[in-house]
């Protein structure tokens, strides 16, 4: 089976990675790494060591702000431009940022943002700016030469089959590898449907790549979309609070062979993971050891993973 | 009236009458077929709410959120950020309330305070029409503040739109008798007028849909394209004209016997703000005293003024669809023939009146009745806290705290604390003092009026609130220097030609032109009772000053006894008189040469 799986660019190549994604899903670690080693000889994803992927070099394109400039965040969309084409990678890999123009920096791991298959030579990924990022941001600019490693994260894997539901709950620069995904599902005419939850501080100014969810539910890529934004309203709504206003249908598309994925910070991550298990605790009318249980299954069949970026 | 209700042609009207608007009604405006098909101002209000990537909703929809007292707006000082940030328009919805008369309890007024400060921009916004808006609450956001505002027993149905908009009623603090019985009068029309579609409970509060019926049960007196365009009513109590009763489609002027009992009233029609740039088809109009009306027929004539001009009012062109343009093209006359066959009465010529201003008085009054009434001066009525300026929000919310009376919004953007015990002045007085409610306010700056315009108006062509109170500073040092600084003029602004803050009835109008650039209308009454005339084009903001300091050096030294600036200038020939608006746009310019 395995070598079907492997010519570059062949036309069966989707089916093919649902297909590799089931092998993967029920082989052991030892069989998994032969044989993402051996995809990635032949084929064009990224090294998957997680610290011998090759350096590249490239110019950034693209560096603004996503957050409104009446924002308290600062949220940086990194677009880097290889003219040699962008090395191999896949939705839900990182990028080591470990230098600019010539001089090494704190390496500063950003979560990756875009799909190779739409951005073809790029490579997006999102910095959430914090304390500490000073170094940085202050020669990072528009046109800098970055040193960069892509990497796959091992333990965060997106679902690839195309034919399966996503639900993709994504807490501010967490959104990053749903981006990449629906990108790649759009790119590839994903078959399965796709449901983003979206959290943020406010609508207004927060909006992480509003635009482009508005375009993706106007052209079938994103099916559903919910947000929660904390600071709106007097009382703190979060993305746990439209997973369990929405439980039956969430629910019903776990049942349905959904696949789920959580990005977040951890507080934000711990709060989204919480309200997935009252969701399903209510709706299976179990207790929510039982339901920590159902997750544990899920996770176990390769269907929920949760990252912070 | 359901007879008569969009019968084509009117009965009595002449041929030509029934003709012109039959042709009109064969060429509907985009608006009249969003009517129609909305299902009384529903459309698809209800999903666009549903739909959270979103901040906005779609265009029809934008026009039927008007009937509902909301306007799609954006902050347009973010236009240019946003496409390269990836995000939509920073989208916002402007919410005004329903307020008949400006009529507030402390209790609703706690209440209104506290959504500004939950889901508005931190701020109130008095209104030129005795009404509170608010800017910057996002779609999410909208059925809780409609819930909220719906707690407080006040609503927002027909604040804007197609429609009979808030009822004005004067201020005034003085004659308690004729305050009360123009309220009275307000408040019925308002009742009377109001929409009757179940749409704004079920969209907004989640009501049960009363689904069918026809037009007679549902809406007996719009029909379900209700008006041609917006319509305004107001009710005054002479000598004053703080609701500018000459600026709006129908007017009642309270006519007072020898005791100061209401007689009746006056009946004023077709007076309207707004026109376009450059066409001169379109202009502001003061309205025509057209009969006087005994008390008990005053709520039959303003239904059916209202009528008359849903079957004659131009359907076709939304900018000639005013009252005040039927009654251009038909004639004060016919069109008064028509009312009265309608009423079924024919009414008596007008009673003599005098207006004296169209401001507020400021400070402390005592009514007839013993009322302590205290009237704050708001600049532009933006309530909110500003640094190191008055705590407006903050020391009204501590004064409604207190306040056992009522608050009154006034037509000038004012506030009124009205109905306070002797016993409760010193108590109110102290919350003013530590609030800097009442910092000192120069003459102009009191006689100043001025639109939202820049961020949120999507109509405004250049600043207005944010600019007239820097103008103003300019201005009143040139006032000073020449020994003008204590005589009252009216200055008014707006971003756009429409005239929210009634400009072209101001001694001073500035209306936006384009950025930072301004027309200048010189000459109107001080009363509000003659309309201006265009005196300079297209005003670089930083030449205003310069414009107008010939002039009041003139002013200064030539003025007849306690002769207003605006009758100086039309006297004296600087400016030609406007006798109404047909004639706005004629013998524009200075007329004279200056010193």
């Amino acid at each position: 089976m395995s070598t079907r799986l492997l010519p570059r660019h062949a036309p069966f190549e989707n089916d093919a990675l649902a297909a590799l994604d089931q092998v993967l899903a029920v082989a052991s670690r030892v069989q998994r790494t032969w044989l993402l080693d051996y995809l990635t000889a032949v084929s064009d994803l990224p090294a998957q060591g997680t610290r011998d992927a090759d350096v590249s070099v490239g110019e950034v394109v693209e560096y603004v702000n996503l957050n409104s400039s009446r924002s308290d965040q600062t949220t940086m969309h990194v677009a880097v431009a290889f003219p040699d084409g962008a090395p191999p990678y896949r939705p839900g890999s990182v990028l080591d940022l470990i230098g600019i123009d010539g001089e090494s920096v704190p390496a500063r791991v950003l979560p990756v943002a875009s799909s190779r298959r739409e951005v073809v030579d790029e490579v997006h990924a999102l910095m959430p700016v914090r304390t500490g990022d000073a170094a940085i941001v202050e020669r990072l600019r528009l046109g800098s030469q970055v040193r960069v490693r892509i990497r796959e994260d091992a333990e965060f894997r997106l679902p690839a089959a195309l034919g399966t539901d996503v639900i993709m709950i994504g807490v501010e620069a967490g959104v990053a590898p749903y981006r990449a995904l629906t990108q790649e599902r759009r790119a590839l005419g994903a078959g399965g449907r796709s449901w983003l939850f979206f959290g943020g501080r406010r609508f207004t100014h927060d909006f992480l790549y509003q635009l482009e969810w508005q375009a993706a539910l106007a052209d079938g890529s994103l099916t559903r979309m919910d947000v929660a934004f904390s600071h709106d309203q007097p009382e703190r709504i979060g993305v746990e609070d439209r997973l369990f206003e929405r439980r039956e249908e969430l629910v019903d598309w776990i049942e349905n062979g959904a696949s789920l994925s959580i990005c977040a910070a951890p507080k934000s991550a711990d709060r989204a993971h919480f309200g997935l298990l009252k969701a399903v605790a209510d709706i299976k009318a179990c207790s929510l050891e039982v339901a920590v249980g159902h997750v544990a299954d899920l996770a176990s069949q390769g269907r929920f993973n949760q990252r912070h970026p | 009236m359901n007879d008569h209700r969009q019968v084509l042609p009117p009965p009595s009207a002449t041929d030509g009458v029934g003709d012109l608007i039959q042709a009109e009604r064969d060429q509907l405006s985009r608006n009249e077929h969003i009517k129609e098909a909305s299902g009384y101002l529903r459309g698809k209000l209800a999903e666009a709410l549903l739909m959270p990537a979103s901040g906005a909703v779609s265009d029809d929809d934008g026009q039927l959120v008007k009937f509902h007292g909301m306007y799609l707006q954006d902050d347009r000082d973010l236009r240019p950020e946003r496409m390269r940030k990836k995000l939509d328009r920073a989208y916002a919805f402007m919410i005004r309330l329903r307020i008949p008369g400006g009529v507030l309890t402390s209790k609703q007024w706690l209440v209104l305070d506290e959504i500004a400060r939950s889901y508005a921009n931190g701020s109130l916004r008095a209104t030129t029409r005795q009404t509170f808006q608010y800017h910057g609450v996002i779609k999410s956001n909208l059925k809780r503040t409609m819930k909220a505002i719906d707690g407080a027993l006040l609503d927002t149905i027909a604040a804007c739109g197609d429609v009979n908009r808030n009822v004005l009623s004067a201020s005034n603090p003085y004659q308690s008798k004729a305050h009360a019985a123009a309220y009275d009068l307000a408040k019925a029309i308002s009742d009377h007028l109001l929409p009757r579609t179940g749409a704004w409970r079920e969209i907004w509060l989640d009501g049960e849909k009363v689904v069918g019926g026809e037009d007679e049960t549902v809406e007996p007196i719009y029909g379900k394209t209700y008006l041609p365009r917006k319509f305004k009513v107001v009710v005054a109590v002479p000598p004053s004209n703080d609701v500018d009763i000459f600026a709006h489609d129908l007017g009642f002027i309270a006519i007072l016997d020898e005791v100061g009992a209401l007689a009746g009233w006056n009946v004023t029609v077709g007076g309207g703000m707004g026109m376009t740039h450059g066409e001169a088809d379109t202009f502001p109009r003061t309205a025509d005293v057209m009969c006087f009306c005994e008390p008990e027929d005053a709520l039959k004539v303003a239904e059916v003024v209202m009528t008359v001009q849903r079957d004659w009012g131009n359907r076709k062109s939304r900018k000639n669809a005013r009252l005040k343009y039927t009654i251009e093209r038909f004639g004060l006359d016919a069109f008064r023939a028509e009312v009265e066959r309608r009423v079924g009465k024919a009414f008596a010529e007008p009673k003599p009146f005098r207006f004296e201003n169209n401001g507020d008085r400021y400070g402390w009054t005592e009514g007839e009745d013993g009322r302590h009434h205290l009237t704050l001066f708001i600049q532009n009525g933006r309530v909110r806290d500003f640094k190191g300026g008055p705590q407006l929000l903050t020391g009204l919310r501590r004064i409604a705290e207190v306040h056992q009376g009522e608050f009154r919004l006034t037509a000038n953007q004012n506030v009124l604390v009205a109905n306070v015990p002797a016993e409760k002045r010193a108590e109110i007085e102290a919350l003013v003092a530590e609030h800097g409610l009442t910092a000192h306010a120069g003459t102009l700056r009191r006689n100043s009026m001025a639109c939202v315009a820049l961020p949120t108006c999507g109509l405004a062509l250049a600043e207005s609130e944010r600019y007239l109170p820097t103008l103003i500073d300019e201005l009143e040092a040139c006032l000073a220097r020449h020994g003008l600084a204590e005589d009252e003029i009216t200055i008014r602004m707006t971003g756009c030609p429409n005239g929210c803050a009634r400009p072209y009835i101001a001694e001073i109008g500035l209306v936006g032109k384009g950025p930072k650039r301004y027309n200048l209308y010189l000459g109107a009454a001080f009363d509000g009772s003659r309309l201006g005339k265009l005196y300079a084009e297209d005003v670089a903001d930083s030449a205003i000053v310069e414009v107008l300091d010939p002039l009041l050096a003139a002013y200064k030294v030539q003025r007849s006894y306690g002769e207003r600036f605006g009758d100086f200038l039309v006297r004296t020939g600087y400016v030609a008189m406007t006798t109404n608006g047909p004639n706005f746009h004629e013998q524009t310019g200075c007329l004279r040469g200056l010193s």
